[in-house]
This record gives structure tokens, C-alpha cells and sequence, in this order.
């Protein structure tokens, strides 16, 4: 029964019984109040602006470590401007640009260079760090409280802002997915990129375009992450990429390439909100919050790769199947 | 009579939902050479899979020297003496020739409490192996210096470590130049001297009679016949394989060749392609005949931006064509079909549909969406047109038959209207009905007005089809032939050699 349902499908299922083991946990029925329900998309929000993204470069095989950095990076920028000059819609084109230009930097290098996007990602990472270090040293940064003020309002009492905006991300980014060349591209070039520049399509430029987004996805993330009045200093974005990644992999992208759904990263997305709050209204620690996700990650990988190879299964015999019955009709129809 | 040494008798196995193999049936004598053939698809490999225990028949006997026995998996098949060869090697690459022979059952001594490797012994039995091979061998090169010649030895040689009777080689030759397949058959001839029984499978007819004492055809997974080998006659054997006469599998007329389409002109590339200039004329099918290696694949990336040129000129109807990248080429209508399909040509984990149409995406795209009902149109008239044997558009690429795949890959060429058609090794990996119906293709497209250049280590294949042939030796263009008696197969090779 089960591999007759999508990924997608499962996904949703697993996020249903997970908000019904914390309603039933929690006390009161505090988990299933709209407010607290719903609140679980604040949380991750950012980072599930990043995963878009991330699904896309991950289809094509590829991986950008330098998420969460990056995102702090053109945070505080944007703060320092901000301050500087007191014009929030400066601050937001800084923190947007820098992030472009961070991405652009991890495109040309991944996409220039026969270095390994994990590697190229890996040293950019520090580099954006090293900026955050170098600008800010050890104080920590906010921004414009009128960006907190549309980052925490809540609509019909209930619906927070930060959801809204990932509900339109991910809509976007799904339609590019689904209808787009450029979502065709990036299968097909996870799958066999050799075999896309021999249909004459420009691989690398679509590689430079898919890092730079990332990268201006970091900077808009930067400010849904000031929205919730958080602060920026030079620690934040650590183990980001890896809460990035997770929501990848666990919405059903293959680390190898070809295979994914931003619809799945968007569910994934939610769970890891619904984790991640359900955990700290049971009373847990940051630190069981972090082992759980690092669990969440690998067995959502093993679990991926059984699926998968049973699905091949699957298809396979379908396939024989089909071409047996067709080859029946052939022969019934002479 | 005697009894033979390998007797496989009423093999059935299923696969869900197919028929790999029924009734099927083989026997091998000791020290003979049985070939065995038959199409793509028609169950070679399950019944070489079932032989060395990697497959499990659903029922049927096999019996080894008349003994009744099962093979439970494939080391089991090593131990009574069977060996297969495989197309792609299965040596470790790292490791040296004498690490790769007993890897896994290295002869051992005791020395104090310990039992270690004894290299001496290793050694000694080694060099006993490849005397009897008659080869010579390093045997402390590392593997992944060798050439596949010389890799094919050593997986001979491994095989002989187990004492293997019996050694089944799977188009052992498909990857090796004349030289190094003279050597290989003289191997094979030694071994068969010293009574060791061989089943090879291969598409070359003339391999098959050079070699084969006897030669089983199969065909949908059913045995056809066995004879004797100077019973039968090619024609003979490719009607078993087929299941039907074929008079003549090149479907040649006599077109009438127009004016010239295309320029190449002092093309170069460094080391690879020197000075190379040719004309090409409207319904022309231009022949590329040289060895591999040679530059013909070089060549043809120069033509369609897919490697950069250090100079040179292409003109197309009189005018010169700039092309940086593939894409213009495209755009102009040259189209290029690659010799591998699976690692250049298609994106075989993707569908019929998808690869159809991957290099004319942004035609039918609007502001970069796809119209996916004009996709599907498109693909459903090239399925057609080509006779993909798919059930439907969205099917894997890589659940479908060679010769299959390759139409897809015509498919996906055709789709973008090409007026310059470069075909590299269009038949390879192909068999002989599905080659007819290429060529069947070919001829079509060159009728309607295509000028084709046909890229082929096919002798035959080119002979056939081209109305012309340049032949092309270290990157150079060194003779050009004409469809008349000069074109002949002795007289190219001699050229291209």
C-alpha cells in the first residue's frame, strides 16, 4: 500500500501523526490552538526559503554548504547599512545583493571550475563566516523594527506573515519546477550532465543561475530571520546548512541527482517546524533538538534509498509488464 | 556419443510478467567452441546468468560431465569449474596483475602461528598460467594501466587460478583492435588445444565462423537450432536469429545526389584533428570510415561546436556559419547523434518523451514555460514515424532495447529538422532487425533531402549506405572514395591502417 502512495504523500501522512503525538503529549491541547499550530512555520520559515533553493542545486547533484553563512553574512550588512543610513529599503537591497553576490561567487566556482560544489561550497562557507567575523566582531546585530513588525504580524489572529511568504516562495518555485526548461534541465543535468550539453543546452550557465539564487534566497532569508526578531552575530548560520539540507533530503531529493519535488521540501519543511516546536513545548533542549535532526537525516536517507530501490522494482516489472501486454496487442491486432 | 561436459536442458525462467527463457536448451562439448547468438533481448545473457548461478532457473536440469547439479550463486559456478568473462572487467584496478589473480583464494603458508600470503608460490603458479596462455605479463603492473586487451588476459588468467573447464566470453572483442583480437584468438585456440571447453557469445558473423566448432542460435528466449559451423551460412543464421528471410538488410536506391550543402574547411584541432576539408552535397550519405582513434568523433565535435576549433570555416548554403557552442549548430541545422547513447546521446533514466524533445526545449516553450501538449504531439509523431517500440511516451529510455534507445536518439536528432545529420556509430549495440529498420531511416532522410555524414567501424555498414567515404587516419583526411568498384573493404582498410 505503501508504494502505491508519492513521496509527497507519505510526507504528509508522517506530518499528520506528528502533530497528533505532540497534541496528545502536550497537555491542554496547547499544540492544536491555531496560534501554536500554525506558529510552527516562524521557526523555519528562513530556512525553509533556503531549501527551495537547495532542492533545485541538490537535483542537479550538486550541494551548497554555504547557506546558513551566507544568510548571516548579508544579514549584517543589511543591519550596518541600516543603522548607517536609517533607510530600511537600502538595508533590504544590501542584504539582498549580497547575497546575490555571495551566490554568484559559489556559481562561478562550481560552475567554472571542476571543483566539487561540497568542497567549493565548504571554503565560500568560511569566507562568509570570516566576512560576519571581520564586519561585525563579537556584537550582534538587529535590524529596522518595522521589519520585525511585518515579520511577526499575524493575520485573522493566527496566520503569521513568515508562512504566508513561504507559502508564495514555494508556489513560485514549484510552478518553475513543474513548467518550466529549467526545471527539466536540472533532472536531466543530475542525472547525466554530458548528455545536456550534447543537447546543446549551456549547463554551466544554468548552474551559475541556480548557486545565485541560492544566494539571493539567503539574502531574502536574512530578513524573514530579522523579522522574527532575531539577532545576528558572528555564530549565527552554524549547522543552518544542515537543517537546510535535512528538509531537502527528507522531502524526497536524492543526494545523487535527478530525483525530487520542491512539494516535498515544502512538507519537509513543515515537519522540521512541527519537530522543532512540538520538542521545546515538551520542555527538550537545543541539544535533543539537533540529535534528533541529525536522526531525522539519516533515516529519512535510508528510508529514501529503500523506497527507491523498491520503486525501480516496481517500475521495472511494470514496464516488463507493459511492453509484454503491448506486444500481446501487437500480435492479437495482426 | 559422448557425454557432453555442460548440459542445460528445458530452462524456463520468469521474470514478473515475462518469459525470459522456455524450453530452453544447450550442450557444450569438452575442448569445442559453441557460439552462441541470437538478437538483443533474445536471452543470451539471462541464460549466461542462469550457467554461472546469478540467476536461478524456475525449473530445468543442468548437468555437469552427466552429473545432475544446481549452481547456488556464482562462486559456486567458479568451484565446479565455470567461468565467465564478462564485457566490462571485474578486476580490482588498484591492485597488480598477481594480487587480481588469487584475490579472494591466495595460496597461504604458516609461519609460526600465522598462515600469510605465500607470494612465492602465487608467483610461480602465475607464470605457469600465462605460459599456457602464451602471453606475456607483467604481473606487478597495476591493473589500471592496462589496456583492455590486456585486462581481458588477466580475467582469463583468474579464471584458469579456479581451474576453470569450462569459460564462457561475452563479446570479448567488442572493445579490441584487429591486433589485439589476432592475439586474443590465438589464446583461444591454445586453450581449446588443452581441452577447454568454450561457449562465446558474439555479434561478429565472422568471428563466429572463424572461431565457433558449432554454433545455437536463440531467439525470444527460445532455442531455434544448433549445426555444425561449416553447415550453415551467415544468411542462414541471421534468418534463425530474426525469424525471418532478409535478402538484403541495406536498403540502398539509387538517389540522385544534388548540390553541395555544406563546406568544412581546414578544420583543426590540436593533436586531434589536422587540417581536415570536405564538401557535402544535398540527399548525400557521406561515409567516415577509420580506426578508433582516429579523429572521427573529433571531427565531428569541431563541425558542431561541441569542442572548440583551433581554425577552420564551415559554410552551409554558401554561407559561413558561426558556431561557439552545440546550441548554434543546432539553431543552423546541424545535428549531431553521438557513438554513446547512454553517456553522451540520452539521459536514459528519463522517458521517451523527455529526451525527444531535450534539444529543442526552448522551441516550444514559451518565455521558457514548456508546452507540454506540443511535446507530447511532437513526441508521439516521432514515436511513430521511427517505430519506437515503447509503451508509451513517458517509459524509461533505459528499459528499452538497443536498438530502441538508439531511435530515440534519431528521434531526439529529427526533432530538430536537421538539413546536416552526423550519425556516429549508428548501429552499435544494435541487432540486425532493428539495424535494417535504421538504415531504412537513413535512406528515408537522405531521400527527402538530408545530407547525412555516417560516422562507422562498420565495414559493412558503410560499404552499404555511403555514397561516398573519406577515410581518416591520425587526424588527417588521407583518401576520399566514390560509390563504384574502388570502394571496397580491403582497399579502405589498407588507407586507414
Amino acid at each position: 500500500m505503501l508504494s502505491r502512495l508519492s513521496y509527497p504523500q507519505i510526507l504528509t501522512i508522517i506530518l499528520i501523526v506528528l502533530i497528533a503525538f505532540f497534541a496528545i503529549i502536550i497537555p491542554n491541547g496547547v499544540f492544536l490552538r491555531p496560534r501554536v499550530l500554525l506558529g510552527t512555520t516562524t521557526d523555519v520559515a528562513y530556512l525553509g526559503l533556503m531549501a527551495l533553493p537547495m532542492t533545485l542545486i541538490i537535483l542537479t547533484g550538486g550541494i551548497d554548504l554555504s547557506v546558513g553563512f551566507l544568510m548571516a553574512a548579508s544579514g549584517m550588512l543589511c543591519s550596518m547599512v541600516f543603522k548607517m543610513t536609517g533607510s530600511l529599503p537600502l538595508g533590504i537591497l544590501v542584504a539582498l545583493g549580497a547575497g546575490l553576490i555571495g551566490g554568484a561567487l559559489n556559481g562561478f566556482i562550481v560552475s567554472r571550475t571542476k571543483i566539487p560544489p561540497f568542497i567549493a561550497t565548504l571554503g565560500t562557507m568560511s569566507i562568509f563566516n570570516g566576512i560576519t567575523w571581520f564586519v561585525g566582531g563579537s556584537h550582534s546585530f538587529t535590524s529596522s523594527s518595522a521589519l520585525v513588525e511585518i515579520g511577526s504580524a499575524r493575520f485573522f489572529g493566527s496566520l503569521p506573515s513568515q508562512l504566508i511568504v513561504l507559502v508564495i516562495m514555494f508556489l513560485i518555485f514549484d510552478f518553475i519546477h513543474n513548467r518550466s526548461t529549467l526545471g527539466r534541465y536540472l533532472h536531466a543535468i543530475g542525472y547525466n550532465e554530458n548528455a545536456v550539453n550534447f543537447s546543446g543546452v549551456n549547463t554551466q550557465r544554468v548552474k551559475f543561475g541556480i548557486y545565485t539564487l541560492s544566494g539571493f534566497m539567503c539574502g531574502f532569508a536574512a530578513l524573514t530571520f530579522f523579522g522574527r526578531s532575531f539577532e545576528i552575530n558572528s555564530t549565527t548560520g552554524l549547522n543552518m546548512n544542515i537543517e537546510v539540507i535535512t528538509m531537502v533530503v527528507l522531502g524526497g531529493t536524492s543526494v545523487m541527482g535527478g530525483v525530487g519535488t520542491i512539494r516535498g521540501t515544502f512538507i519537509a519543511t513543515l515537519i522540521v517546524g512541527v519537530l522543532r516546536k512540538g520538542l521545546s513545548l515538551m520542555g527538550a533542549s537545543g541539544d535533543v533538538y539537533n540529535f534528533v535532526l541529525g536522526g531525522v537525516l539519516i533515516v529519512s536517507l535510508i528510508a529514501f534509498a529503500y523506497l527507491e530501490a523498491r520503486k525501480k522494482i516496481v517500475s521495472r516489472t511494470n514496464a516488463i509488464k507493459n511492453l509484454t501486454e503491448s506486444a500481446v496487442e501487437n500480435t492479437a491486432g495482426k | 556419443m559422448t557425454t557432453p561436459i555442460l548440459k542445460l536442458e528445458n530452462i524456463q525462467k520468469s521474470f514478473p510478467g515475462v518469459r525470459a527463457l522456455h524450453n530452453m536448451q544447450i550442450e557444450l562439448m569438452k575442448g569445442e567452441l559453441l557460439a552462441v547468438c541470437g538478437e538483443n533481448g533474445a536471452g543470451k545473457s539471462t541464460l549466461m546468468k542462469v550457467i554461472t548461478g546469478v540467476y536461478h532457473a524456475d525449473s530445468g536440469n543442468i548437468y555437469l560431465n552427466g552429473e545432475k547439479i544446481t549452481i547456488k550463486e556464482p562462486n559456486d559456478a567458479y568451484s565446479k569449474g565455470i567461468a565467465i568473462i564478462f564485457q566490462e572487467t571485474s578486476l580490482f584496478k588498484d591492485l597488480t596483475v598477481l594480487e587480481n589473480l588469487y584475490v579472494g583464494h591466495e595460496p597461504r603458508k604458516q609461519v609460526g602461528p600465522f598462515k600469510v600470503i605465500d607470494y612465492q608460490a602465487m608467483r610461480e603458479k602465475a607464470k605457469e598460467i600465462f605460459n599456457f596462455l602464451g602471453v606475456d605479463m607483467d604481473l606487478d603492473v597495476i591493473v589500471d594501466k592496462l589496456g583492455v586487451a590486456s585486462k581481458q588476459m588477466v580475467e582469463i588468467a583468474k579464471a584458469m587460478t579456479y581451474g576453470a573447464q569450462i569459460l564462457i566470453l561475452d563479446e570479448p572483442t567488442a572493445a579490441l583492435t584487429n591486433k589485439e583480437v589476432t592475439a586474443l584468438f590465438s589464446t583461444i585456440a591454445r586453450l581449446k588445444k588443452q581441452g577447454i571447453s568454450m561457449i562465446y557469445i558474439s555479434h561478429r558473423m565472422e568471428e563466429i565462423f572463424e572461431l565457433a566448432d558449432r554454433v545455437t542460435v536463440i531467439r525470444d528466449g527460445e532455442y531455434v537450432n544448433t549445426a555444425n559451423i561449416n553447415e550453415v551460412d551467415e544468411n542462414q543464421l541471421i534468418t534463425w536469429m530474426v525469424g525471418r528471410e532478409m535478402s538484403n538488410i541495406y536498403p540502398k536506391t539509387d538517389l540522385e545526389i544534388g548540390d553541395t550543402l555544406m563546406e568544412v574547411s581546414h578544420i583543426k584541432h590540436e593533436g586531434l584533428v589536422n587540417d581536415i576539408s570536405f564538401k557535402l552535397k544535398k540527399n548525400e550519405i557521406l561515409g567516415i570510415a577509420g580506426l578508433a582513434g582516429a579523429g572521427r568523433t573529433e571531427l565531428a565535435e569541431c563541425i558542431c561546436g561541441l569542442m572548440s576549433k583551433d581554425s577552420g570555416k564551415i559554410i552551409l548554403e554558401g554561407k559561413e556559419l558561426e558556431i561557439a557552442d552545440y546550441k548554434d549548430a543546432i539553431a543552423q541545422g546541424i545535428v549531431y547523434a553521438s557513438e554513446d547513447r547512454k553517456k553522451y546521446g540520452l539521459v536514459i533514466a528519463m522517458s521517451v518523451m523527455e529526451n525527444t524533445t531535450m534539444s529543442i526545449l526552448d522551441q516550444i516553450s514559451n518565455k521558457s514555460l514548456i508546452d507540454f501538449k506540443k511535446e507530447r504531439e511532437l513526441t508521439d509523431a516521432y514515436m511513430k514515424e521511427l517505430q519506437v517500440k515503447a509503451p508509451n511516451r513517458d517509459f524509461v529510455v533505459e528499459n528499452l532495447s538497443g536498438g530502441n534507445q538508439q531511435k530515440v536518439l534519431l528521434s531526439k536528432a529529427l526533432v530538430a529538422k536537421p538539413k546536416v545529420l552526423i550519425l556516429d556509430e549508428p548501429t552499435r549495440g544494435v541487432d540486425v532487425g532493428a539495424k535494417y529498420e535504421i538504415y531504412k531511416i537513413i535512406e528515408k532522410l537522405a531521400s527527402e533531402g538530408v545530407s547525412i555524414i555516417m560516422i562507422s567501424s562498420d565495414m559493412p555498414e558503410l560499404l552499404g549506405m555511403a555514397d561516398r567515404i573519406l577515410v581518416i587516419k591520425a587526424g588527417q583526411l588521407v583518401w576520399e572514395v566514390n560509390r563504384g568498384p574502388d570502394m571496397t573493404q580491403e582497399k579502405i582498410l589498407e588507407k586507414a591502417l
